[in-house]
């Protein structure tokens, strides 16, 4: 509350044109230049904060269409495995499974989670020729916002669920975000097929994929 | 506008009431404070309320306690399809099942994201390499003779459900984007992926075959381990179009499943596969349920 501060008119106390300008210059004065030490200690609560004024919660689900990734999809695979990865499709590296845009990103700090199943077949674990201890199979992760690795780790090395997560400085923009996978790289060896319909078989496949992203500006 | 924008009194002004009120008036208008008034970063953290980000939060114990997993829960996966009902996690006691209740219901507004979080211990107990049995396998060409390769893809599915109607927690139902996988997936029942969006997998074997040579397998080299204790979580979230309020949330377990489609070029899902069911049980012990509110600007 707004307290006099040159001197309180009280009845019978007579009142000239100056007395009152002093005042009004004082508050007005005061009133054009709030700072924050003059604000109460949380004053403010959501209702008095514009939309997106501290911070923006990016979320999507299902991630991608379907939540699955739609990139490698190989529909000659026998229908007991998934319609997804096989290494007749697969050229290696890393691949793009999911997509988003933190639209309107204000600068500063951001946590990104991608979250889902994974799938991988392990079958081909000990290729004879390899001569080595074995080749684990994994569908190795990882999130790149605006070009850059915010988070990467080996994965699933089975059919399980997974959950990746980071978080890093970003710049202001329209952010765009890309999930990809790496799969272990096949060996001549491999079990490529089932021998009854020589159909080729699953290798890998995400699913149930599902995106948040919180951006913290101040 | 807020910026008190009024001539200075002089001497010799007439000082009535009307002019004294259109002078005060200045200082009361709506919305007075506004962005002329403040300076660059005058407001802080200091000057915020609680509860921007996460206005609620809460944490619930899922299963039994019981770190040395002296004497876990288990239960055998369901042997009949479509199934009756699913595994509701508890206690150890069907009667004390375990899961998240909000005093009160639980509003989340559209202004909000409701985020989940959550774990258990589990371990899978298998008989009689079910890994071969139902459909569970890919028949492999062997150097001698051909050979069915697990496809590791067998599996038990966690799910949430929530009771949205009352505090009796009476209605429990599949959260949003989930399915009950009691959809006809040809003579199997199932969910498409799609209807999976608060799916948990939980891995129950890995299977892989030494010395394969030229993708050909060697029938005795096949190496199978069922999965042991290990952590497995599941997370969703979720921004309702409306007002939602919320009672209860819990997870629900079945099993086997594994991927299917109906035919060539139908969607992929994944089915209950009982044919491995009487060979299969879960084990499980303790873990937690975190709700969170966001709001979400």
């Amino acid at each position: 509350m707004k307290h006099w501060t040159q001197r309180e008119t009280r009845t019978g106390g007579s009142v000239t044109p100056d007395s009152i300008q002093r005042e009004m210059t004082s508050s007005q004065s005061s009133m054009t230049a709030l700072d924050r030490s003059q604000l109460p200690a949380a004053c403010i609560d959501a209702t008095r904060l514009k939309d997106y004024a501290l911070h923006r919660v990016y979320e999507v689900i299902p991630w991608g269409t379907t939540g699955e990734q739609t990139v490698l999809v190989n529909t000659a695979a026998p229908l007991n495995n998934f319609s997804a990865v096989t290494y007749q499709l697969y050229n290696g590296g890393w691949t793009t499974v999911a997509t988003t845009t933190l639209t309107a990103f204000k600068g500063g700090s951001l946590m990104a989670e991608w979250g889902g199943n994974a799938y991988v077949y392990p079958a081909s674990t000990e290729p004879a020729l390899a001569n080595i201890e074995g080749i684990p199979r994994y569908v190795r992760l990882r999130l790149l916002v605006a070009g850059r690795v915010l988070v990467e780790c080996l994965g699933p090395a089975s059919h399980e669920a997974f959950r990746v997560f980071g978080t890093g400085i970003f710049e202001q923009g329209d952010l765009p975000v890309e999930a990809q996978i790496r799969l272990t790289d096949a060996t001549y060896d491999d079990i490529l097929r089932e021998v009854t319909t020589n159909d080729p078989i699953c290798q890998a496949h995400v699913y149930s994929m599902r995106f948040l992203g919180i951006g913290r500006w101040r | 506008m807020s910026r008190i924008n009024r001539a200075r009194i002089v001497d010799g002004d007439e000082t009535t009431a009307a002019s004294l009120n259109d002078r005060f008036d200045d200082f009361s208008q709506a919305n007075a404070v506004d962005q002329f008034n403040l300076r660059d970063a005058a407001v802080d953290l200091p000057q915020l309320g609680t509860g921007f980000q996460a206005p609620f939060m809460q944490s619930d114990n899922l299963g039994k306690s019981d770190l040395l997993h002296d004497a876990p829960v288990s239960f055998a996966a369901q042997t009949s399809t479509p199934y009756t009902t699913p595994h509701v996690l508890h206690s150890g006691s069907i009667s004390n099942p375990t899961f998240a209740t909000y005093s009160g219901g639980l509003t989340v507004t559209t202004s909000d994201v409701m985020r989940i979080y959550w774990s258990l211990s589990v371990k899978a107990v298998v008989r009689n390499e079910p890994y071969r049995q139902g459909m569970q396998f890919n028949a492999i060409k062997g150097s001698v003779s051909d050979f069915n390769v697990s496809t590791s893809a067998g599996c038990f599915v966690a799910w949430l459900q929530w009771d949205i109607t009352s505090a009796s927690l009476t209605h429990f139902e599949e959260v949003p984007g989930q399915g009950d996988f009691k959809t006809a997936v040809g003579s199997f029942y199932g969910n498409s992926l799609q209807s999976c969006q608060a799916t948990t997998v939980i891995p129950l074997w890995s299977v892989y075959m030494r010395n394969i040579n030229e993708g050909n397998v060697n029938t005795s080299t096949e190496e199978a381990t069922a999965a042991g204790w290990r952590g497995i979580s599941g997370t969703w979230h979720h921004k309702p179009g409306t007002n939602r309020t919320i009672y209860g949330l819990r997870v629900v377990l079945l099993g086997v499943m594994h991927p299917r489609r109906a035919s060539a070029g139908t969607v992929n899902t994944l089915v209950h596969d009982i044919v491995p069911g009487t060979n299969v049980d879960l084990n499980y012990t303790g873990g937690q349920l975190v709700t969170f509110v966001n709001r979400v600007k």
